[in-house]
């Protein structure tokens, strides 16, 4: 049941085009939905059951899914309970305790955040003009925007103070900040997530941006508390509430990294003349603990 | 016995559809009729039919370097190859854990199949020893487990070429032996069974060929004989499983080396078998006699131009993966239908040399 309205183009083509019937978006139909589905088990195998009963096609769809989810990232053990389910297999049938850590829903979770991060980032980069002095603002990879980071491009770090822009400033730093969430998190979720593979992701996500943060506190980038995840078109499975939390640890993250960037702006632009490119192991810094980062300048 | 208590089975059975590989092994260690709901071969047609399936793109990598402490020179080595997969709908990248016994990496260009939810690896050489292997190990996306498999039986071959037909059964042909000859011998890995089958002989010797499963055959393209090392032919066999014969090869399929050469089902269940050719990306289509008319689909994007590592076709959708030039990270470019290519970064680590992939549909 789709009304149309005739619209004329620039080009003087006229076009029949599907009017908005004024309600709500889906946006906000999927915002309904996640919370209409909030509720324990046993209530949704009964709105499931009663859904099938009354061939409600889209509700079969929407709570068998939210049951889907509900089994995903659970032990075999906690499946059972949760839908009282006999345990009647053989000790060889079963599989060791040990969980693998690509099963942990949260670490694939935050892989996603990042890695729609890193592609929004990367086509924002492709619109803006370049004007660094090295003109390589566009193929920085992670490495060279670690090194950024740790204070040993100072003219890089110069270079961005003095811009008039203050906004363009603003984007680029939001720009490789979030960058560096990414890189250094890719690094250290490898070492954290084993240990912490049965913690809440907030903690993951906490303890690797703390050791970020503890990894290059020798210079910082400011992080605007506006990080956007665009959650336009983002996926069903990602829960609102930990979109939330998680949106509030990076908040905090980036207040506590902005508490330090008037300090840091000081001690690089007092020494900014004198400082040349130098490779980061040599700096002897904290930072040279992450021997993977590449020495290659380009 | 209810699937899931409280629920009919068929309400029991849409939820365990939906659910992601990730917990594909959690769930079919549950009880024994999740067991049996999750293992069954019909699982996976109900997720495709109600297009469930998860994509996944499974490769042999290069991992970079260890580390090297500032000083000291670098060193020349040979890179260790590990299996990543790589979900192109997220577009993530994960590894898989290594096979048992491959603590130095897999083995060098070994090949991969996928059969069903089986990854089988095949061959290789030792990344240690420089032998040539007859390992075969199969990783259980269900179980999330490896487990070894049966030897490769006869002469160790390596550069063979290694294809499944989605179902169970692994194809191998060609190759060479330790003294460098080219063999036209082909068998068949029965991954259920763990059973190697004899298959009948090529027709002609085939080192360094390719081959694909398409259109319920086995299709080996190129090659080259003994006695004509380097010089690819241009002729191609397939191999009928149904009544276990090759047919006759038909010559000038080919113009070059068919190192990437692919196959897969489009959206409207036509199959269509992709090579990549002179700069090209090419698509056959069958003819009615069985012929494959090749014609250029698009011309390959520059950012692959050195090196092109792999080519993955899914639903419709063609991947590449190469680089711009030699050592560079590797990027994957993604075909759209009004036939731009649209770029893909791996995340790092997870850039390296690809060596050998296949695709699953699970």
């Amino acid at each position: 049941m789709k009304s149309y309205i005739w619209l004329q183009t620039s080009d003087g083509l006229v076009q029949p085009v599907e009017e908005e019937v004024p309600g709500r978006s889906n946006k906000e139909r999927k915002i309904f939905d996640e919370k209409f589905i909030r509720m324990d088990t046993k209530k949704l195998c009964e709105l499931t059951s009663a859904a099938d009963s009354l061939q409600l096609k889209p509700l079969v769809d929407l709570t068998s899914r939210a049951i889907a989810r509900i089994i995903e990232g659970k032990t075999p053990e906690e499946i059972r309970e949760t839908f009282h389910l006999p345990d009647d297999l053989t000790e060889e049938e079963k599989l060791e305790p040990l969980r693998n850590i690509t099963d942990d829903p949260r670490i694939r979770l935050l892989n996603r955040l990042y890695a729609r991060k890193r592609k929004e980032l990367i086509e924002r980069k492709k619109l803006k003009n370049v004007e660094i002095e090295e003109g390589h603002v566009d193929e920085r990879s992670v490495d060279d925007l670690l090194s950024f980071i740790n204070g040993a491009d100072g003219k890089e770090v110069q270079a961005n103070k003095n811009k008039k822009k203050t906004r363009r400033k603003k984007d680029q730093i939001k720009d490789t900040s979030p960058h560096k969430v990414n890189g250094t998190h890719h690094g250290e979720l490898d070492n954290l997530s084993i240990s912490c593979s049965n913690g809440d992701a907030n903690d993951i996500e906490t303890s690797a941006l703390g050791e970020a943060f503890k990894v290059h506190d020798s210079g910082g980038a400011t992080f605007s508390p506006k990080l956007e995840f665009d959650d336009g078109d983002m996926d069903d499975d990602l829960d609102p509430a930990m979109k939330e939390e998680l949106d509030r640890e990076v908040e905090d993250f980036a207040r506590r990294l902005n508490s330090d960037w008037p300090e840091r702006i000081q001690e690089i632009l007092s020494s900014g003349p004198e400082r040349k490119l130098v490779p980061i192991s040599i700096d002897g810094d904290a930072s040279s603990h992450r021997p993977c980062i590449s020495l290659d300048r380009r | 016995m209810e699937l899931i208590p409280g629920l009919p089975d068929d309400v029991a059975r849409e939820c365990l559809i939906r659910l992601t590989y990730f917990s594909f092994a959690a769930a079919s260690t549950t009880c024994k009729q999740w067991k049996e709901e999750i293992e069954a071969p019909q699982f996976r047609l109900w997720r495709r039919s109600h297009s469930l399936s998860q994509v996944l793109l499974v490769v042999a990598q290069a991992r970079p370097a260890p580390a090297r402490s500032p000083g000291c020179p670098k060193l020349p080595h040979a890179p260790s190859y590990h299996l990543a997969a790589f979900d192109p709908v997220v577009g993530s990248w994960w590894e898989l854990p290594p096979p048992p016994g491959c603590p130095d990496g897999i083995p060098l260009f070994c090949q991969l199949a996928a059969a069903g939810t089986d990854l089988v690896l095949v061959g290789g050489i030792d990344p240690v020893t420089w032998e040539a292997s007859g390992s075969v190990y199969v990783y259980s996306f269900v179980r999330g487990e490896w487990r070894h498999g049966a030897d490769m039986p006869g002469v160790r071959r390596s550069f063979f070429t290694c294809a499944s037909d989605g179902q169970g059964l692994v194809f191998v042909a060609g190759g060479h032996d330790g003294e460098k000859n080219a063999l036209r011998s082909a068998m068949a890995y029965d991954v259920a069974a763990n059973r190697w089958v004899p298959m009948p002989d090529m027709a002609e010797e085939r080192d360094e060929c390719k081959g694909v499963f398409s259109r319920g055959g086995f299709l080996v393209l190129g090659g080259y004989p003994t006695d004509a090392q380097g010089r690819f032919v241009r002729s191609a066999e397939e191999f009928d499983p149904a009544t276990w014969q090759w047919r006759p090869a038909t010559e000038d399929v080919l113009g070059s080396s068919p190192r990437t050469c692919t196959s897969s089902i489009s959206n409207n269940g036509d199959e269509a078998l992709y090579m990549c050719m002179d700069g090209d990306l090419l698509v056959g289509s069958a003819l009615p006699d069985g012929m494959t008319r090749w014609r250029a689909a698009a011309r390959l994007p520059t950012g692959v131009g050195a090196c092109l590592a792999h080519v993955a076709t899914w639903q419709g959708k063609v991947m590449v993966i190469g680089s711009a030039r030699i050592g560079e990270p590797h990027v994957g470019y993604v075909l759209e239908a009004n036939g731009t290519w649209e770029r893909v970064e791996f995340q790092e680590g997870f850039s390296g040399h690809v060596q050998a992939g296949c695709l699953f549909e699970i």
